[in-house]
């Protein structure tokens, strides 16, 4: 009797659960007050954050005085005068702007700009680690873009070099030797003003072969040194004449030594999560798997954000993130092709948002790299027939639904690099089975193409996360296979990719690069890159193509050094080291309510230009 | 019982065939005529599974080329044939000539004769075997990648018989017609996928490695729980306490978890996955065996054949086994599903079975993705086909366990 | 049964350390070891001092050499390891460059709490169908019911996942659901009720794709053990006595019948474990299952090792809350 189960024991059972119940949802509200506490925390940082920019902002006016100018709206910095952009007597160029230059497209000047909103964007992957410098995905480079600052500006309409964290800079006439003047009130999040000190810092950090940036690295060896004059003045001088000094010197990150000086250098590599800089922005949270939130810098020297807070969510895969778009949960979204072919005419769709489709230099182009000490790829004619056996035009149309712009050599079509009356490999299988058989293959007896010992056979690596590269691949699996080739296909995870390229071990990789305005070609292109752990992975080495770009790296002129790309970009192509793909279309939908977000002619859109009137603010 | 007749002219008795108890199960079996129908799916499946190569291929079976000789007759199906569908063949072959040999040796009268014919019939599937094996693994396969279909339009070839279904798995339309995602028709009665290939094409094909690694796996995994169990059950003991914490062992990993954990070690291969499943999948096996071998260990004829001095192999294999065997039996087709899913699972994941290779998994994984847009109509093939052999294969096994029930067999 | 208890926990201690066993001869079995997929990107070093470099670099993370690079021997390894873990040290992630219990301690909550919920759902779905089934067995609800569960068993769990995110959670048909997360942006500016039915919204797909092929097995269980409890001399002398037909179900029956229904719960979690795995791909859900699949991909090692020995350890947990429940029950029982 006494083990049965009564009705006693059933109403124990039940208080039993009643009261796990009650514990379950305790600890939920717990978790709940959690997040409650956080957003408080949050907005009274934000609001005291405001409270001493704003004093910082009263301070500085009560000191220097406001000037108006001609159209009656403020500066509201101290102006005592203009912009100045003018070669001096002995023949260098000295460019100086008293205020940080405003963008183009101006926001501040529009009449329902408004301060606040956040800005919530979605992110495709999340980054192992955002500390600066240390290669990493193009997300933390997008993170890094708002926290962390640099010497100069580009101009996205004049594309000209501003000084942004300098005051001036001058630039001789040999372009051996470059001077920076940093401004007073530059600072960092943590209060510390930028010095030179932390120029050097930072040059030395990148430098430095313990840490774990050798592509970034090898942009920056033709800098001989880097000295501070005094507390503001820097100096970078060059081994030789190098048309992007300015850009690569200006464009290093700076970071703080107070913040970044590790007793052990190691700790640079290991530690991956420490993002401290003079930006807009400071990292305020990350929750992995999440998102990475970036609040206004209270502290920042410059105009004040215009965003309280910036939002990325890893959101992985697109369709997902076309339903955060739709519902409301994130503010702009990149879509892919099939997306916006449905999307972008529907009435309703356009009503909700402002869509963009445009080329950027940003965008680089997609390929596959043939590694050219394999004895497949050895011989010039065998590449081209490689080439003519893949049909672009119609991969693009089909794969992408057009969104795409055949490449035609390693320069973005849009960038003035690109000669655009160089005329692609035209899709011609029987002339390719020619060209293969002139190159000395023959077909085997196994269906094969053989030549000598070696049989036509080798294995494409594809990064596994890009499904459209396996469908290219398989593509392409099929048009070699009806020329006796035997193409195998082995997906990896990106970053093991990565590792067997910088390894070498590879036959081809199916690989892009993101582009900039101008690239530099000689870290992909020259052949000693190859050694030096730059990014010549297939092992180019050709000596016109060398002479090509050892001149034109030094040459200032900038019509000349176009002329110059221009041949070497056909002498690449001619040469054929990659199978040239496509650039694709940025495919841009932003919530309506964000406003000014025209993309710029070259480079895209620009989330620093963006705000929301104050009427149609959605957070707070 | 017994029909009139003299007794001189016979041996023995004439009557209905003796029941035994694997005719009484079998019988039990294939009385639902759900059971049955599930059967012969499967059956339809794995000949679906062997023949393939031969329906579903964009080579002709015999084709005349205009060379430099004029015309030239060639037979690319059959030469192009692999090392591994000739394999299947054999397969097929062996497990078609036992079950034949065995129907021709059945009748009462034969005694003497049968056993004499089912040896030599034995022994020439046995040699035919072996025989087929060796060619088959010394067969070099050949690469072929020429487009005949496209050489019949243009007119360099005539008179060509194609197989019924005219791709392969991995030939795609090509794509300046931009013949992607299509709905079905005339020329592609499933559709094409988003690469342009042929829908009805890779479900035949990604039949193949679904019951290759279900069966191939499964074996491996019943020999080693049947080792295992036998063991276990016949001595008991510190055998019995060791194995039966070695099963609570691997029992405990989630299966996914602990094939997710081989494949990152041991890599990717169809011949790896399959060795895979069948080492995480043996100890429902061995559970099952050990408890039929923990009561039948009792019985009186097994007492008698110990008393009687057998050899342990021959007690345990050729008196206890096939006894034991049938519980075991109903788990695998469970079993048999349970692989299926799993494979399909590991494909959809992406790291089963390597990209050309279909896998209905790999093709839901396309067609399903949340992050590309949605193409229902491409979803549909590959999951109906593993939810009927999923489903084949429970119907099959409950069938199995109702007829073994002790409570309805007579 | 405190002495039950006692002598059950200390059971499950010879099974834990020999899967720690068997889990790190497996993961030592692995070729190439030190050439896992990191990414560690040499500095400005050769390629072959680069490849040195990156051996050295998995060997210190995979503790197969100590502080100063002489090689450890593989026992004092293996106890090495167990040290660590039990001071609470899972190891380094290679893929992330975090601590692997920080991870596990992350996304653990999310998927106890999905698989609980659906082990819930499972139950308050099967055990009153499985009593139906039994009550009217032989007639149409049985059959259908019996029809009904094994076609929920055999749909495969890929399958109905992606149809149900590709037709309920698209906005080109029915756009009911989320399709990916559990959390919206702006969690911290909700009001509790707010965040609980956010959270459910986002919960209902994986629950329900993780909870449907449960059904069966219980189902049938239930109604199995049922079935042998309604025809026995307790029932009929209860109706004799008088007792309304409910009451005679719901209290005699029923707790006869309980046995079989606490074992399932421990055959069940290993399922939903695994089974987590491929619904956290589908859903983007954050859990273990999903850090399994990553860590595959990337061959992660450390993590492997210590994800594998994590389900074990839930799994043995499960079985022995499953045990003490089955003495409270029933203490005629005795472990085996």
């Amino acid at each position: 009797m006494g083990n049965r189960f009564t009705v006693k024991d059933f109403i124990f059972l039940c208080i039993f659960i009643a009261i796990v119940i009650i514990l379950g949802l305790t600890l939920g509200s717990y978790n709940y007050l959690t997040h409650q506490v956080a957003g408080l925390r949050g907005d009274l940082q934000n609001m005291e954050a405001q409270q001493t920019s704003e004093l910082y902002v009263l301070k500085k006016l009560q000191r220097d005085g406001i000037r108006m100018n001609a159209r009656g709206t403020h500066t509201g910095q101290s102006a005592s005068t203009a912009d100045i952009r003018k070669t001096l007597p002995d023949g260098s160029r000295y460019v100086m702007f008293p205020n940080p230059p405003q963008p183009p497209y101006n926001p501040y000047a529009k009449p329902d700009f408004a301060y606040g909103d956040w800005l919530v964007e979605s992110l495709e992957s999340e980054p192992n680690r955002i500390m600066p410098y240390v290669p990493q995905s193009e997300s933390a480079q997008t993170i890094q873009a708002s926290v962390l600052e640099s010497l100069l500006v580009r101009n996205p309409l004049t594309l000209k070099y501003d000084p942004w964290l300098a005051r001036s800079y001058t630039l001789s006439k040999n372009g051996l030797k470059i001077t920076f003047v940093l401004r007073r009130r530059a600072r960092f999040s943590n209060g510390k003003p930028v010095t030179a000190q932390d120029v050097v810092f930072s040059y030395d950090t990148m430098m430095n072969p313990k840490v774990n940036c050798a592509p970034i690295r090898s942009y920056y060896t033709d800098i001989k040194s880097c000295r501070a004059l005094s507390a503001r003045t820097v100096v970078f001088t060059f081994n030789q004449p190098y048309f992007k000094a300015l850009g690569i010197a200006g464009g290093l990150p700076i970071i703080p030594k107070s913040v970044y000086d590790f007793p052990k250098i190691s700790e640079f590599n290991s530690h991956g999560k420490l993002l401290v800089g003079s930006g807009p922005y400071v990292l305020k949270r990350w929750t992995a798997g999440q998102d990475i939130v970036l609040t206004r810098n209270p502290r920042y020297w410059g105009p004040r954000p215009i965003f309280n807070r910036l939002v990325y969510r890893f959101i992985s895969n697109p369709q997902a993130a076309l339903q955060s778009l739709l519902a409301g949960q994130i503010d702009a979204d990149v879509l892919e092709p099939s997306q916006w072919l449905k999307y972008h005419k529907n009435k309703s769709f356009r009503a909700h948002f402002t869509t963009y489709k445009y080329l950027s230099s940003a965008s680089g182009y997609n390929f596959i790299c043939w590694n050219l000490r394999k004895p497949w790829f050895k011989n010039r004619r065998t590449r081209v027939a490689l080439a003519m056996l893949v049909n672009e035009p119609a991969m693009i149309k089909t794969f992408m639904h057009g969104m795409a712009v055949q490449n035609v050599g390693p320069f973005n079509p849009v960038s003035p690099q690109n000669d655009p009356h160089i005329k692609p490999i035209p899709y011609d299988p029987a002339k390719a089975r020619r060209e293969l058989k002139k190159a000395g293959w023959s077909m085997g007896t196994d269906g094969l193409l053989h030549r000598g010992k070696t049989v036509f056979r080798f294995g494409l690596t594809i990064p596994s996360q890009f499904p459209l590269g396996k469908r290219i691949a398989e593509y392409i699996k099929q048009q070699f296979a009806s020329a006796g080739i035997n193409m195998q296909i082995n997906p990896l995870d990106f970053s093991t990719l990565l590792q067997k390229i910088n390894h070498r071990h590879f036959d081809a990789v199916m690989l892009g690069w993101s582009g900039s305005i101008e690239n530099d070609p000689y870290q992909i292109w020259y052949s000693g890159s190859y050694k030096n752990e730059g990014s010549n992975a297939g092992d180019f080495d050709d000596p016109l193509a060398d002479k090509l770009i050892l001149e034109g790296r030094r040459t200032l002129n900038y019509k000349k050094r176009m002329h110059i790309w221009h041949e070497l970009q056909a002498e690449i192509y001619r040469q054929q080291p990659y199978l040239f793909m496509f650039t694709s279309y940025d495919l841009i939908a932003i919530n309506k309510r964000i406003k000014n977000t025209k993309p710029y002619p070259v480079t895209g859109v620009d989330a620093a230009d963006w705000f929301v009137p104050l009427a149609l603010q959605k957070y707070r | 019982m017994t029909e009139a007749g003299p007794l001189l002219y016979r041996d023995t008795p004439v009557g209905p065939p003796p029941r035994t108890y694997w005719s009484l199960v079998l019988g039990k079996i294939m009385r639902p005529w759900l059971a049955k129908v599930c059967v012969c799916y499967i059956g339809l499946v794995l000949l679906i599974s062997i023949t393939v190569p031969l329906i579903a291929t964009s080579k002709p079976y015999v084709i005349q080329i205009r060379t430099a000789r004029g015309w030239v007759t060639r037979y690319p199906l059959l030469a192009d044939l692999t090392t591994r569908d000739y394999l299947g063949f054999i397969a097929g072959a062996t497990a078609a000539g036992i079950v034949i040999a065995r129907r021709l040796t059945r009748r009462p009268d034969m005694l003497r004769q049968r056993r004499l014919r089912f040896i030599t019939v034995s022994a020439l599937i046995c040699s035919a075997v072996l025989g087929g094996t060796a060619v088959a693994l010394l067969h070099h396969n050949r690469f072929d990648g020429t487009d005949y279909q496209s050489m019949v339009k243009s007119g360099a070839a005539r008179d060509a018989i194609f197989a019924p279904i005219r791709w392969g798995y991995a030939e795609m339309e090509p794509l300046s017609q931009n013949a992607i995602n299509q709905l079905p028709s005339w020329q592609h009665w499933l559709g094409t996928d988003r690469s342009g290939r042929d829908v009805l094409s890779r479900m035949l094909w990604a039949s193949r490695v679904a019951m290759g690694i279900g069966f191939v796996s499964q074996a491996i995994a019943l020999t080693l729980g049947i080792l295992v169990g036998a063991l276990m059950g016949y001595f008991g003991g510190i055998f019995d306490l060791l194995g039966m914490r070695l099963v609570e062992m691997v029992e405990a990993i989630p299966t996914f978890f602990l094939i997710l954990t081989f494949i990152a070690i041991f890599g990717r291969s169809i011949l790896m996955i399959m060795v895979i499943l069948g080492v995480t999948g043996w100890t429902g096996y061995a559970r099952f065996l050990r408890a039929e071998f923990l009561r039948i260990r009792q019985l009186d004829y097994i007492v008698a054949a110990r008393a009687g001095g057998l050899p342990l192999w021959r007690i345990l294999f050729r008196h206890m086994l096939p006894n034991g065997l049938t519980p075991v039996l109903v788990s695998a087709s469970f079993g048999l599903a349970g692989a299926v899913t799993i494979e399909s699972s590991l494909s959809y994941l992406g790291v089963g079975v390597r990209p050309p290779t279909p896998s209905w998994g790999g093709m839901l994984n396309a067609a399903g993705n949340p992050s590309t847009v949605f193409h229902w109509f491409e979803a549909l093939p590959p999951g109906i086909a593993l939810f009927l052999i999923v489903l084949a294969f429970n119907i099959v096994g409950e069938a199995l366990r109702d007829a073994i029930d002790p409570k309805s067999l007579s | 049964m405190i002495n039950y208890i006692i002598r059950r926990i200390l059971l499950m201690f010879p099974t834990l350390i020999g899967m720690t066993f068997i889990i790190f001869a497996v993961i030592r079995m692995a070729p190439g070891l030190t050439t896992a997929g990191g990414t560690f990107a040499p500095g400005m070093l050769g390629a072959h001092q680069a490849q040195l470099a990156e051996k050295q670099f998995m060997e210190r993370r995979l503790h197969l050499v100590n502080r100063e690079g002489k090689p450890i021997p593989l026992v004092i390894q293996y106890f090495d390891w167990l040290g660590r873990i039990a001071n609470g040290d899972l190891g380094t992630s290679i893929k992330f460059s975090e601590p692997v219990t920080k991870l596990v301690l992350q996304r653990l909550p999310v998927t106890l709490v999905i698989n609980a919920i659906s082990l819930v759902i499972i139950y308050l779905v099967a055990v009153p169908g499985g009593m139906l089934a039994a009550v009217y067995h032989g007639r149409f609800i049985d059959r259908a019911f019996g029809i009904g569960s094994l076609v929920l068993y055999s749909l495969p769990i890929i399958w109905v996942g992606s149809m149900a995110i590709g037709f309920l959670a698209n906005p080109e048909y029915l756009n009911w659901f989320p399709s990916a997360g559990l959390h919206a942006t702006n969690t911290s500016h909700m009001s509790y009720f707010q965040y609980v039915s956010d959270y459910a919204w986002h919960i209902t797909l994986p629950v329900l794709c993780l909870s449907y092929g449960g059904f069966a097995y219980l189902a049938k269980q239930v109604r199995g053990s049922y079935l042998e409890n309604l025809f026995t001399d307790f029932t009929r002398t209860a109706r004799a006595k008088g007792l309304p037909p409910s009451a005679v179900l719901l209290r005699h029956v029923t707790q006869n019948s309980l046995l079989p229904m606490i074992t399932i719960i421990g055959m069940t979690v290993p399922g939903l474990l695994g089974g987590s795995v491929i619904v956290e791909k589908i859903f983007s859900i954050e859990g273990m299952g999903r850090l399994m699949y990553q860590a595959t991909y990337a061959r992660d090692l450390p993590v492997i090792q210590s994800m594998a020995l994590v389900s074990a350890a839930i799994t043995l947990f499960s079985y022995l809350l499953v045990d003490i429940a089955y003495h409270a029950v029933d203490p005629r029982v005795t472990y085996d």
